[in-house]
């Protein structure tokens, strides 16, 4: 489990992170999401013990990471563009950490064939393409089968193979091995079809924090009528919300068929009534609306 | 911590430029041979034979780049978020860094004699003037000074190297500290017998004492001191800092 409490972090003329409080469950993948500049690297760096928070705490395993036993075997990292020196081979990479983690050589092997990488371990990461950088450090992630793992922005550059992979390693190491999975990502589509539960920052604040399942619960009810806002007092009365743009209202609150009798209660005569499934995307840009830096 | 420093070598003997590097610490060491053998034409077999043996100052510069580069290498690839995210304790980290330096360093050290020998014996073999003068003993003594010089001289290069947390950065700050500044605040005032060019100096070539250098003894002293404050600099630091 992560835990990150209060959480602030300042540089001299910006508050990168201010107050952040959220929870990433063990056996649940967590998206992390937020527009560019909203705080989510610094957030990781002080979960990984990498940034020194001004204020508050972030805890891996109930835990600060710099006061693990053995980082490596709690917390596995994939940061983005991966952190290998080019001119070392793969292979040499991973042994240097299972060297230093105290983790048995033959693990390296183990996880480079886990991620692909197995016809390829003695190449210099300078070669490697930028999908292979990404494998290599799910691998670098993997080796001491941590509880948490944190991946920021695993996707870049896999192929759509890779990606697949990606989803159904994630899913499976949360929900049959009850591990803690933190993803940040810009590519919505993917987080939804990815993770349980959503964190949302924004100007390094916390923004929302909710399970993806309460999407398929959030749609929203378009009706056309000429006579919209006669109909929108209607539905305000009747328990909903109506947003009106022209002759189209955008109702919330009440399901179509309670839209429909209230519209033929009140005598207005519908052109159209549908309904319009909200999906991560449109409850991010609602979220983020304005808040980029 | 034995984890710690089999990792930190598994990293320096993976690299290409660290061998490059070692390559051409031998090769300074052959250089410096060669010029005390050629060099000193008219002097006694003895003066010569312990300029040939005496430590040399390329190698001491590629030994303090070496230390630089395993530590500041790190920064510049970001592969240093891969260390701290597998070691959350950069102490350790930074220390053994400096052990690695050290051993390639005081290897280097070791051969540094032998490789002198080998030179002169070829260079005799081949014609050239004077003789081969000197024991065992004196041996032992050259090549123990040249590793503490040089493994002082690692262990310098890699706290600049963090604490520079660039390699172009590091190089050129030690190469301008330790071979300019040092060395003209060492000729030039009272500082000469604790500068650390003059320590490494009394090292490289222990049986020749110079005015205003310090002692062999108290050269080893200066050593520890400067490399043991830099390294403990360089931990503070980085202890404090974000990556």
């Amino acid at each position: 489990m992560i835990q990150a409490e209060e959480l602030t972090k300042e540089y001299r003329h910006l508050t990168a992170v201010k107050q952040l409080s959220f929870t990433a469950e063990a056996g649940r993948v967590t998206g992390f999401l937020g527009p560019n500049g909203a705080g989510k690297t610094t957030t990781i760096s002080m979960i990984l013990g990498l940034a020194e928070p001004d204020g508050g705490q972030a805890l891996v395993a109930g835990k600060p990471f710099r006061r693990l036993d053995n980082p490596a075997t709690a917390v596995g990292a994939v940061l983005e563009g991966g952190a290998f020196h080019d001119g070392r081979p793969a292979r040499a990479s991973l042994r240097a950490s299972c060297a230093a983690a105290g983790l048995p050589a033959s693990r390296v092997d183990e996880v480079l064939q886990v991620v692909g990488l197995a016809d390829a371990p003695d190449r210099r990461v300078g070669k490697y393409s930028l999908g292979m950088r990404q494998r290599l450090s799910l691998a670098q992630a993997l080796l001491g089968d941590p509880e948490v793992l944190i991946l920021d922005e695993p996707a870049n550059g896999l192929d759509p193979e890779g990606i697949v992979w990606l989803r159904q390693t994630l899913r499976r190491l949360a929900r049959e091995e009850g591990k803690t999975a933190f993803v940040s990502s810009h590519i919505l589509a993917e987080v939804q079809a990815t993770v349980d539960t959503v964190v949302v920052i924004a100007e390094g604040q916390l923004v929302s924090e909710f399970g993806v399942g309460e999407l398929s619960g959030g749609r929203t009810v378009i009706a056309r009528a000429k006579q919209a806002d006669r109909l929108a007092d209607e539905i305000e009365r009747g328990g909903g919300k109506a947003v009106r743009r022209g002759e189209e209202l955008s109702i919330t609150g009440l399901d179509p068929d309670r839209v429909g009798e209230i519209a033929l209660s009140a005598g207005v005569a519908l052109s159209a009534l549908g309904v319009e499934q909200q999906d991560l995307e449109q409850r991010y840009m609602e979220l983020t609306a304005g808040k980029g830096r | 911590m034995g984890h710690q420093i089999a990792a930190e070598w598994i990293k320096a003997r993976s690299l290409r430029s660290t061998w490059v590097l070692v390559g051409l610490a031998v090769l300074g060491m052959i250089a410096q041979a060669l010029q005390g053998a050629i060099g000193y034409p008219g002097e006694s077999d003895r003066a010569q034979t312990l300029e040939v043996m005496s430590g040399s100052g390329l190698t001491l510069l590629v030994v303090t780049i070496l230390g630089v580069l395993l530590a500041a290498g790190e920064y510049s690839s970001k592969s240093i978020v891969s260390t701290y995210t597998v070691t959350a304790d950069r102490r350790r980290v930074i220390v053994a860094k400096a052990a690695v330096a050290v051993a390639i360093a005081a290897a280097l050290g070791l051969v540094s004699v032998p490789l002198a020998r080998l030179v002169a014996v070829i260079w005799f073999a081949l014609g050239g003037a004077g003789h081969w003068d000197a024991g065992l003993g004196t041996a032992i003594h050259y090549g123990y000074g040249t590793m503490i010089a040089y493994a002082g001289f690692a262990v310098v290069g890699v706290a600049i190297g963090v604490l520079s947390r660039s390699i172009a950065i590091g190089v050129a700050v030690a190469f301008f500290g330790l071979f300019v500044l040092d060395a003209i605040l060492g000729s030039v005032s009272f500082y000469s017998e604790y500068a650390f060019t003059s320590a490494a100096e009394a090292l490289n070539n222990p049986d020749v004492h110079r005015e205003g250098f310090p002692r062999f003894g108290s050269a080893i002293a200066l050593m520890a001191l400067y490399g043991g404050l830099l390294a403990a600099i360089g931990v503070g630091v980085e202890r404090r800092r974000d990556v």
